[in-house]
């Protein structure tokens, strides 16, 4: 190089130098996988070309002032006073140098997911307090370079997608509670949120500008979104549905659920004397040991040992191992998160929603609910 | 209004006027000079687009913040569509063509292409009109303007997708 080009300091940077040391410069795709932005790591020479892709945008400083965001696709030709003759002159004379910088941004869309690491109690006029988990995932993008710089580079040090978005997660689930209370206080009961999901996330995706227009991010679509109601709740809903859909009080649904199962297991408690085919037969023995099981609430009649399901809560003999009205076995545990008895083949805690058992999240090896569509710690789907 | 081809040709710099006297290199330059005019043209539709989103967006953050969820999904479906829009306004096809084409694409037919995208101006208008309409409307009449709005731009999407087609002469 005839006027001191020096080697070329970063294998990124694509292009070879003039004899003015001055290059072309463009961020190669093999280095922008999960990187959302990236510094050219030399200073900025006269002449210095910029290549600027469809998607990304270059921002360039010049002495820590922002002079052009280069947005459009193009081949930018950059201006300093690091010119070989002119640069070195100016350095010898006063000692300083004039910093130039370049940016790059990708444009594009990127992907993440989210999920609440802690529950959210919802206070429901039907089913008291409910504990809700909520997953989903969001799009994001770089909407003002400046700020985003600002924020996340000149402030945190972030350069990855997966640094980025970490910061993103905790806001999102955030966002998703602040919708739910908000619909709550309009009368929106927890079943009413299901088919409410879209109108949330639409909540969610205007909120989102005033929470991250500051760091130079747009929330550009929130997608997936999943509220995880405890079981208890889920069940109760689908029986109230099924209700509705029959035309059925409690009573009758009850009964009807009890013939059906009669009639299919036979061998069973609920079916205990009664063959096969006899299943309206075993209806009315149901309703009969139902109408017992109302007497036997009565004080005043004089009784055999006698307990409460530890499920259903149906009065059952007090030595008897299985429920006759809901098969379930009456043994209990205890809730590892707040001791509250449970019925042994629970799945969540009725008193604190918390998940019994759990797997390990292949990504980031934390312990998990059973029943976890997607890890609260790392927010992969599991 | 501004035509700028003629702004692009009016600054060309040294560089580019050494190229136009290059024999062979003339008419390459001349139809990048119109191939950028077009794509300065269409980032300025989308971004007239972007204003007519900004309204519905406008009324989207009014609903929010009321918590009226009746209309927000549709809101939102039409948002999607704006966005799809801008992207196919940005990044529309430059009216390249290979070194021994079927059909070629000469100064001629880019001029046009400039022209076709110059028309789709008016019907950006249209649809800007109609989103400023919306803001003030009342929660029933919503969805009957977003129907209408979404078909204005269906018809938008119907037409600049065929754009190549007619600028060409190819259609049948």
């Amino acid at each position: 190089m005839l006027f001191g080009g020096s080697k070329r300091t970063d294998a990124t940077a694509g292009g070879k130098e003039g004899i003015i040391g001055a290059m072309t410069i463009a961020w190669d795709d093999a280095y922008k996988r999960n990187f959302i932005m990236w510094k050219v790591p030399r200073n900025i020479r006269l002449n210095d070309n910029i290549v600027v892709r469809e998607d990304e945008i270059a921002v360039f400083y010049r002495d820590g002032k922002v002079l052009a965001y280069l947005d459009k696709p193009d081949r930018y030709a950059l201006t300093s006073q690091n010119a070989p003759i002119l640069g070195g002159l100016i350095r010898a004379l006063s000692g300083v140098k004039q910093q130039a910088e370049v940016y790059y941004i990708q444009k594009k869309v990127f992907d993440g997911k989210f999920g609440s690491k802690q529950p959210y109690q919802f206070k429901d006029k039907e089913f008291g307090i409910v504990n809700l988990r909520v997953f989903g995932e969001f799009r994001y993008k770089v909407h003002d370079p400046v700020n985003f710089i600002n924020q996340f580079v000149g402030t945190l040090n972030y350069q990855t997608s997966e640094e980025v978005e970490e910061r993103i997660k905790e806001q999102m689930v955030l966002l998703v509670y602040d919708a739910i209370g908000h619909l709550k206080e309009k009368g929106m009961g927890v079943t009413e949120l299901a088919p409410n999901l879209t109108n949330i996330e639409q909540i969610v995706l205007e909120k989102s500008k005033d929470h991250f227009g500051m760091y130079g991010i747009e929330i550009n679509k929130v997608s997936g979104l999943y509220i995880n109601l405890p079981e208890e709740v889920q069940k109760a809903v689908d029986t109230r549905a099924s209700m509705q859909v029959l035309g059925a009080n409690y009573l009758q649904y009850q009964t009807g659920q009890a013939m059906r199962e009669a009639a299919q297991n036979p061998s069973g408690a609920a079916g205990a004397g009664v063959g096969i085919g006899a299943g309206i037969g075993a209806g009315y023995a149901m309703i009969g040991s139902m109408a017992q099981a109302a007497q036997a609430a009565q004080p005043q009649q004089p009784q055999q040992p006698s307990k409460a399901c530890v499920k259903c809560g149906a009065i059952i003999p007090a030595d008897a191992k299985f429920c006759p009205s809901c098969g379930a076995r009456q043994e209990k545990i205890e809730c590892p998160n707040c001791k509250a008895s449970l019925p042994a083949d629970a799945k969540f805690c009725s008193n604190c929603g918390a998940a019994l058992g759990s797997k390990k999240c292949q990504n980031c090896n934390a312990d998990i609910p059973a029943n976890s569509k997607f890890c609260p710690n790392c927010g992969k789907s599991v | 209004m501004v035509d700028i081809r003629e702004r692009i040709e009016e600054d060309r710099g040294i560089l580019k006027k050494i190229q136009l006297i290059i024999p062979g290199y003339e008419g390459y330059r001349r139809r990048e000079d119109i191939r950028k005019a077009d794509n300065l043209l269409r980032n300025q539709l989308a971004d007239k687009l972007k204003i007519a989103r900004n309204d519905i967006e406008d009324l989207r953050r009014n609903l929010v913040y009321k918590y009226e969820t009746k209309n927000l999904e549709k809101i939102g479906n039409l948002l999607n569509y704006f966005q799809k829009i801008d992207g196919q306004l940005r990044h529309a096809e430059h009216g390249y063509s290979g070194i021994s084409p079927a059909i070629r694409i000469g100064e001629d037919e880019l001029n046009k292409l400039y022209e076709f995208d110059y028309s789709m101006a008016k019907i950006i208008a249209d649809i800007s009109n109609e989103t400023a309409k919306i803001k003030s409307m009342g929660e029933e009449e919503i969805p009957e303007e977003i129907e209408k709005i979404r078909g204005m731009l269906e018809e938008f999407e119907k037409t600049f997708k065929n754009r190549m087609v007619y600028i060409t002469g190819i259609e049948v």
